[in-house]
């Protein structure tokens, strides 16, 4: 097998997905599921840009810079496991295209969420570990100036399982690659586990290809949510929350995404449209952003609230017995 | 701090309150009117002093039950709730229905209904409901029976504000007991 042919998860150079790539290249070895690679072998992969920002402002990556972002990067580990399965009773270019599959699904999201010129989505190869199909890699958003973007490929990939589940919910722009990476990994045998770990948070691939489409509950809600990601050609907001399994990418218009915009990675209390799975643990996987209002992060909030109680005119003034004002007694 | 503790009385130890905490009506009532910070009037000192620790952190965070906004707006009315990061509304939403419905079906509340009002059971679920869907490590009660109850239900930690005022042994001190035996 050539060292083309090695490229990291399979990824083919002629493909848009695999613009530029860097190797490291030692003794070549077949790996026990007959994947011929090689040691030591680092190999990148971006995702998909316009030809014209490539030329402009994403120049070939740097092999010397790279082992560096490995370092910082998200820990990135592929394996499939399940029934008895071993190294010799795969077939690999199953495996193989579910891994590619998955990973075009993750660039596109990627795309779609992150700006084309802000950062690339660079995935690495570190070991392909004997005795297992596991692949194990690193995967980050690295800017041009070669600094990592801080969003995490983690919140990226807790929507690509969303959008799994319910490829009728993902955008336009992705659907096609979420549905490749679902047909995909339903390729593998039945008997197959198809998992990712993608910085630290693990991800059941097989089993959300599997679920089918997930039925919905549509509700209106408000939650207090971080702003993650705000912007893009279709506005989304992306947010976390305390409250959610996930993190979660609503539609929204360009004037709530400028408000969402100035609390970049800070608390806001939203109202939303939003569909949950009607599974638990009823994650959000998809919704639009109605109403969305900023958070005080500077006062001191015992103050805060002091000053509230008192311009309300101290409504509890005077009642000694709160529980039986409340009805509450046991 | 605004209030004062008795003589003897251990503080609140910060490091007892977990990092994301569900206060209840009666404590966060007790925190906001001064009336009750009284020396004769232990529990609304508790509830002060509990307040003022737990804000202390940057980190912390304390939910406030949709339920328990409504109580605490029973009275004559007051302006908009303040919103600020280290306090979170909390809503009693679809998947808190799913939550109650799950830890705490109906037959347990029925049986419940001989020893308290069905008004409090209904508040006091609602609101443990919203600490368990909204990821609440504890509940901050007073002490109250059916709140307890409740919170064992949803396997949610209960703590009262005075379960709090622990002295921690200083750090490196071996607890007792542990290292009999060993070696």
């Amino acid at each position: 097998m050539s060292s083309s042919s090695s490229s990291s998860f399979g990824v083919s150079r002629s493909r848009a997905m695999c613009s530029s790539a860097t190797r490291r290249t030692s003794a070549s070895r077949t790996s026990p599921a007959g994947v011929c690679c090689r040691s030591q072998q680092r190999v990148t992969m971006s995702s998909p840009r316009h030809p014209d920002v490539e030329r402009s402002t994403l120049g070939p990556i740097d092999r010397g810079r790279l082992p560096g972002v490995a370092a910082d990067a998200e820990a990135l580990i592929l394996s499939f496991d399940g029934g008895d399965i071993t190294p010799t009773t795969v077939d690999a270019r199953r495996l193989l295209a579910a891994s590619l599959a998955y990973l075009d699904a993750l660039a596109s999201v990627v795309q779609l969420i992150v700006p084309m010129h802000e950062a690339e989505l660079v995935l690495t190869v570190e070991d392909i570990a004997p005795g297992s199909v596991k692949y194990k890699g690193r995967a980050a958003l690295r800017r041009t100036d070669g600094t990592l973007h801080p969003v995490a490929i983690r919140s990226m990939s807790d929507t690509l399982d969303t959008w799994m589940r319910a490829t009728s919910l993902a955008p336009r722009a992705v659907r096609p690659k979420v549905s490749q990476a679902v047909q995909a990994a339903r390729q593998l045998p039945s008997w197959m586990n198809f998992n990712a770990s993608v910085g630290g948070h693990e991800y059941e691939v097989s089993e959300a290809a599997r679920s089918g489409e997930v039925p919905t509950i549509r509700s209106t809600e408000s939650l207090r949510a971080r702003v993650l990601r705000a912007g893009g050609i279709d506005p989304r907001v992306q947010f976390d929350a305390a409250s959610e399994v996930r993190s979660f990418s609503l539609a929204s218009t360009p004037e709530l995404v400028i408000i969402a915009g100035r609390s970049l990675y800070g608390d806001v209390d939203i109202e939303a449209t939003v569909l949950r799975s009607a599974r638990a643990p009823f994650q959000i996987v998809g919704g639009t952003l109605t109403h969305i209002d900023p958070v005080d992060e500077q006062h001191d909030p015992v103050e805060t609230w002091d000053r509230w109680y008192k311009v309300s005119g101290s409504p509890w003034a005077g009642v000694t017995d709160i529980e039986g004002e409340l009805g509450r007694n046991d | 701090m605004t209030s004062e503790t008795a003589a003897g009385v251990p503080p609140i130890n910060e490091q007892m309150i977990p990092e994301r905490v569900l206060v209840d009506t009666g404590v966060m009532i007790r925190a906001l009117e001064s009336s009750h910070w009284t020396p004769d009037n232990q529990r609304g000192l508790d509830c002060r002093e509990f307040w003022e620790v737990a804000l202390s952190r940057r980190s912390r965070r304390l939910l406030v039950a949709a339920p328990s906004i409504t109580e605490l707006l029973l009275k004559p009315p007051g302006t908009d709730l303040p919103r600020h990061r280290q306090v979170e509304p909390v809503s009693f939403d679809f998947v808190a229905a799913q939550v109650l419905a799950r830890y705490v079906p109906q037959a347990v509340i029925q049986s419940k209904k001989g020893s308290f009002t069905k008004d409090a059971i209904r508040y006091d679920a609602l609101i443990v409901a919203c600490a368990k869907r909204h990821n609440a490590s504890a509940v901050v009660s007073l002490d109250n029976l059916l709140m307890r109850d409740l919170c064992e239900q949803f396997q949610i930690a209960f703590l009262t504000p005075a379960d709090l005022r622990v002295t921690l042994p200083p750090t490196g001190t071996p607890m007792q007991g542990t290292l009999s035996g060993m070696g």
